[in-house]
């Protein structure tokens, strides 16, 4: 999951997103003795995950890392066996998304519960409601753009 | 969407084969806690030892008879010593970012920590730096009875060279920190974006 999430979130960079999970991997043990139980273990984690994705980006050299991904990711999937050519689909079109969007979305694919979503992002139910319908409706028009482009 | 969801769960599957190294993660948790605490120590314990032997310097070797330069070594040990201080807040604040709270909570605490540093590398930095120069340049005219002309040109342009060196890394610092601001509160417009409804 941890993995997957950050894959998506850098766009489908093997090597960022494995390191942004290790980091995922380290915070989670530095704040495990402050774990209170006040929230599912899951919801922690995913907090803990978005989180790290978030303050990856305000490290300026990464965001400027960040912002070659569509430079290097044209070059990793040149090489990529046929099977990846899904993923590389399924990454680039999340990757059109803003940053907040991606992550929503992928805890939307995630199967999390609207609940759970709205205690990892902080964002009031209603309010998820509409962003995921709008992200949703986004993602759609990618996706038709991509098809239509062959 | 129904197409995505398929591709999202195969290349989930395909993460899942990727196996974590526990003891190799935990390990690097504490190593990386020790070397950031051991960071701020080192700082901390730098500006300290500068504050004590300025302090020492102007109390026991240049013992300053006249007021120009009592006032202007009180200027320059008030300014290090208030350097040690904001250093210790910034700390203090940067310690209270907690990434196992709500993304828009913790997003928030980050924005506070950056603009409280945007604060320190603008106009506190610069005052502290004109105390600094001040207290300083209060102290040559002292300096000039006891050294010779060649001795005080050398002492003044050392400090302006200091000075430009310093000015330069505040200025490299507090581009670092606009950065960082700037996506945060990018990131923050967009977490609120709907709250209006």
């Amino acid at each position: 999951m941890v993995l997957q999430m950050c894959r998506g979130f850098v766009k489908g960079d093997e090597d960022l997103a494995k390191d942004i999970s290790q980091e995922v991997f380290i915070n989670v043990w530095n704040a495990l003795e402050d774990f209170r139980g006040e929230a599912k273990y899951k919801t922690w984690i995913y907090r803990i995950t978005v989180n790290t994705c978030l303050h990856y980006l305000r490290q300026a050299r990464r965001k400027e890392q960040l912002s070659m991904d569509d430079v290097s990711q044209n070059l990793v999937y040149q090489q990529q066996p046929l099977e990846e050519t899904a993923n590389h689909t399924l990454y680039r079109a999340i990757g059109q998304l803003s940053k907040v969007d991606r992550l929503i979305i992928m805890m939307v694919l995630d199967e999390l519960e609207k609940v759970e979503i709205s205690e990892v992002m902080g964002i009031s139910p209603g309010n998820l409601r509409v962003k995921i319908h709008r992200i949703k409706k986004k993602l759609r028009e990618i996706v038709r753009k991509e098809q239509a482009n062959g | 969407m129904d197409d995505l969801k398929n591709m999202w769960d195969s290349a989930k599957e395909s993460a899942r084969d990727h196996s974590v190294d526990l003891s190799a993660i935990i390990s690097l948790a504490k190593k990386r806690k020790t070397q950031t605490v051991n960071a701020h120590v080192l700082n901390l314990a730098i500006l300290v030892s500068a504050l004590i032997g300025i302090s020492a310097f102007f109390w026991y070797v240049t013992y300053f008879k006249g007021l120009l330069g009592q006032v202007g070594s009180g200027l320059m040990v008030g300014g290090l010593a208030l350097r040690i201080i904001i250093e210790l807040i910034s700390f203090h604040k940067s310690s209270k970012i907690d990434l196992s709270k709500e993304a828009l909570q913790s997003n928030n605490e980050a924005l506070i920590f950056y603009e409280f540093r945007k604060r320190i590398h603008g106009p506190i930095s610069i005052s502290i730096i004109a105390l600094y120069t001040i207290g300083f340049y209060m102290l040559t005219p002292e300096f000039s009875q006891y050294f010779s002309f060649e001795m005080m040109a050398l002492i003044d342009i050392s400090y302006v060279v200091y000075l430009i060196v310093i000015l330069w890394s505040m200025i490299k610092g507090n581009r670092k920190e606009i950065e960082s601001l700037e996506v945060i509160i990018q990131l923050q417009s967009e977490m609120k974006e709907e709250s209006i409804d």
